[in-house]
């Protein structure tokens, strides 16, 4: 009986490890889709000819693409 | 015994100094805006005061005709309604050619004739009206939060402050060609690095 009990508890154990497992994995693979997405658009900003602006403080840099504000240039008159 | 442990001791210490480091050196927040994801309209030439006005660079015969310099001067397409400009009385139409006496080659380059011009400075604009050379005094002001927001990437996370108007500065701004941009180049690296080390994790 107490042998059935602890094969019950080691196999129920064995099941919750697997699961943790499944659900670590899977979270790694869509940090990874997300992470690969990333990545792409980063690379069709760096590949695009167009200048970018980079405005930049202490720890951040904002990264624009000059032909983005071309469009938005359209909608909302700029003023300095 | 005492030298393994004292060993230890030493290895645990050294790892939490690196770790304490590591969490401690700030990391570089690279944003990236594209396609329409927000986007400032007015952040290549971003400077917390302002005079104002909208310009619009126009050809060299363009100025000619309206009796400005071939040169430079830009055509003034806009005027914010109580801004700096508008209390200078400039008006849509004009051409501003040199601030301070500096001239104004570009509408790119107004940025940087104000640069460290502080709130309540004033800038001297030499204009054309109707072909006839005139000089207004303008009292820069600072941009309202609502001018900053225009700025913000609002929908990515970090930049709460750009909704509050709270800006921390000081910002410069710079144009570099995309292949050159090292600050691309670093975001690359790290997202390459982070996939795999991912791609490591997911073997394991």
């Amino acid at each position: 009986m107490a042998m059935t009990l602890c094969f019950l508890v080691i196999g129920m154990q064995a099941i919750a490890i697997r699961h943790a497992r499944h659900e670590r994995i899977e979270q790694l693979r869509a940090e990874h889709q997300r992470i690969e997405s990333e990545l792409r658009q980063v690379k069709a900003v760096a590949d695009d000819p167009a200048p970018v602006v980079v405005l930049e403080n202490a720890d951040t840099r904002v990264i624009v693409p000059v032909a983005n504000r071309a469009e938005n240039r359209q909608q909302q008159p700029i003023y300095y | 015994m005492t030298r393994r442990l004292s060993l230890t001791l030493l290895l645990l210490l050294a790892a939490h100094t690196a770790f304490a480091d590591a969490a401690d050196s700030p990391r570089r927040r690279t944003i990236i805006v594209q396609n329409g994801k927000v986007v400032s309209s007015d952040g290549f030439l971003f400077r917390r005061v302002f005079l104002g006005f909208s310009p619009l660079d126009i050809s060299g015969e363009l100025r000619e005709h309206l009796g400005a310099p071939h040169d430079n001067g830009v055509l003034v397409q806009s005027v914010k309604e109580n801004g700096p400009a508008a209390k200078a009385g400039l008006r849509v139409g004009d051409v501003v050619v040199s601030i301070d006496g500096n001239p104004v080659e570009s509408a790119w380059a107004i940025g940087d004739l104000l640069d460290g011009k502080k709130a309540g400075d004033s800038a001297r604009l030499e204009i054309i009206r109707k072909g006839a050379r005139q000089t207004l005094v303008a009292t820069v002001e600072e941009r309202s939060g609502d001018d900053l927001k225009m700025l913000a990437p609002m929908d990515l996370p970090g930049f709460e402050h750009f909704k509050n108007g709270d800006f921390p500065g000081p910002w410069k701004v710079r144009v570099e060609s995309s292949a050159n941009c090292g600050d691309l180049q670093v975001k690359i690296k790290d997202l390459e690095a982070r996939l795999k080390d991912l791609e490591r994790k997911l073997q394991k």
